[in-house]
């Protein structure tokens, strides 16, 4: 694989709500923000394709594709859409440059879920609807089944999980896209009571609004429009058998079979010696712990946590600034919140970071992309 | 842009609209039709992949694994049911509390592939054995 760089990001957003604008406003204020950090790079001219996440029942309009090119300078120009989170979207951007189709390309996601008056009935429209649907009044019930099954392989306990809680909203603190971030002891969270066991309100990340826009240039054009690209050296995303009957559970299988083939494209041989920064999907706090695992970070991710390995200073500084548990859970744009995290850490001097998306309840998909300075 | 955005509320332009989705009609099919029917005859059914040997349960027409259609016949399965494991539901997710907190499973069985949601009567436990008190969707289940 050829390597190719990230050169240029953008958001705008993640807050709770933003009535101030549209979606389709909101991607275009971030495609502004990431083609200035891009040297000012002109989309018009300079951008072979466009690639945007998005699904359209999070939109509210049916074949909502057609909205996607021109809030980020993509009117009738390649313009393709991916219906699946934004870290998916940048493996396709990739094979769009290693491809030979495109020396620049643009990767775009957003969500906007206060918009969205009826957000869990459409969480339960993603769920079979023979076996699974229509069983549990609350969708989180998934996550309590895999969730209870990860705390008795993996011996946690309900601190271990409120120690993931305050880890990452004390971390969110010195980030300015964490809305959720916060002071807190581990008994505020072992006071609140259940929404489904073993997961209260604190341990389940809410949702904000945001929109991102990442540009991606192969490696002869890169140093044109930033001094410090931050190079992709493997990025892949898998999927589990999708039926929760069949699927792994206590255990992120997905995100196992897609951090493997990462790291065989990126030619690395011990994660754990070679990744100095973990950005990854912590929705519900348990989450964190068993994507560690499937990242071969750490064989136990319990003892991790309790040694106290995945603070900022440890030696698997997981999601340092706050992931979702702090900045909330974007939609689409989760795994871009994630990536923008990790970009902003390895600019900041930092050698390499890997980054890990789930789509969420109720699929069994995730990705995986592994960075360097 | 973003200069002129101001946060005023009431001078912010929102449009209610609701997409009536809602109303789906779902097949079961063949397959599918089969288990639901062995449900209503209190058996269990599976089917069975010719080439690897699995058992399905919901039945299935085909196999992921091998790609290829099961057999035709079902398999009744009658392999220890037990909980592979559960969650407590405490409140729906509109945030309302449940008057009485919901157990509710994965139910599989000894020799089979899959398995099915279930509502626990009892002290859920994971491996712990269950009797199936009423077969639907999903099943009703005692912890033994
Ligand atoms: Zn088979």
């Amino acid at each position: 694989m050829q390597r190719v760089a990230i050169v240029g990001i953008g958001w705008y957003g993640f807050r709770p709500q933003t009535k101030e604008v549209s979606f389709r406003e909101m991607m275009f204020e971030a495609a502004v923000r990431a083609y200035q950090d891009a040297g000012g790079i002109n989309p018009r001219e300079e951008v072979d394709t466009f690639i945007s996440c998005q699904e359209d029942f999070w939109e509210g309009i049916s074949i909502a594709d057609e909205f996607a090119p021109d809030p980020i300078g993509g009117a009738m120009r390649p313009t393709m859409t991916v219906d699946g989170d934004g870290l998916q979207c940048l493996t396709h951007a990739i094979m769009h440059i290693n491809s030979g189709l495109s020396d620049v390309t643009v990767v775009e996601a957003h969500g906007k879920p206060s918009d969205i008056l009826t957000l869990p009935d459409i969480v339960d429209f993603a769920m079979d609807p023979l076996y699974v649907r229509k069983v549990s009044p609350n969708y989180h019930f998934i996550a309590g089944l895999d969730a209870t099954l990860f705390m008795k392989e993996f011996s946690a306990t309900q601190e271990d999980l409120a120690t993931v809680v305050v880890k990452n909203k004390e971390n969110g603190l010195k980030n300015p896209r964490a809305s959720y971030a916060s002071k807190l002891s581990v008994s505020d969270v072992l006071e609140k009571p259940y929404v489904v066991y073993p997961l209260t309100e604190l341990d389940i990340a809410p949702y904000v609004d945001g929109a991102i826009n990442i540009v991606l240039a192969s490696e002869e054009v890169a140093r044109r429009y930033t001094d410090t690209p931050i190079w992709i050296e493997g990025a892949s995303f898998a999927t589990d058998s999708a039926n929760l009957e069949t699927a792994t559970l206590g255990k992120a299988l997905y995100l196992k079979i897609a951090a493997d083939n990462a790291y065989k494209m990126a030619k690395i041989e011990s994660p754990s010696k070679e990744i100095k920064g973990a950005f990854i999907d912590d929705r519900y706090s348990y989450k964190e712990l068993q994507h560690l695992e499937a990242l071969s970070l750490t064989k136990d991710p319990v003892k991790a946590l309790r040694e106290g390995q995945l603070y900022p200073d440890g030696d698997i500084p997981t999601n340092p600034l706050g992931g979702h548990l702090a900045e909330g859970v974007p939609l689409e744009a989760s795994g871009l919140a994630l990536l923008i995290d990790a970009i902003e850490y390895l600019r900041q001097g930092k050698e390499s970071a890997i980054v890990a998306s789930w789509r969420g309840v109720p699929t069994f998909t995730g990705a995986v992309t592994v960075l360097k300075r | 842009m973003a200069w002129e955005k101001r946060g005023t509320e009431g001078s912010l332009v929102t449009w209610y609209d609701n997409m009536e989705v809602e109303a789906y009609v779902y097949t079961a099919g063949p397959v599918g039709e089969a288990f639901i029917k062995g449900l209503n005859d209190k058996k269990i059914l599976g089917s069975r992949c010719p080439k690897c040997g699995r058992v399905y349960v919901p039945a299935r027409m085909y196999c992921e694994y091998c790609f290829i259609k099961t057999e035709d016949t079902l398999v009744e399965v009658k392999g220890r049911a037990y909980i592979y494991t559960y969650t407590t539901v405490y409140k729906d997710h509109y945030g309302n509390t449940l008057q009485t907190p919901l157990h509710i499973g994965l139910i599989k069985f000894e020799g089979v592939t899959g398995g099915l949601l279930a509502y626990i009567d009892g002290k859920p436990e994971i491996g712990k054995e269950v009797e199936i008190v009423s077969y639907g969707i999903p099943l009703k289940v005692k912890v033994k």
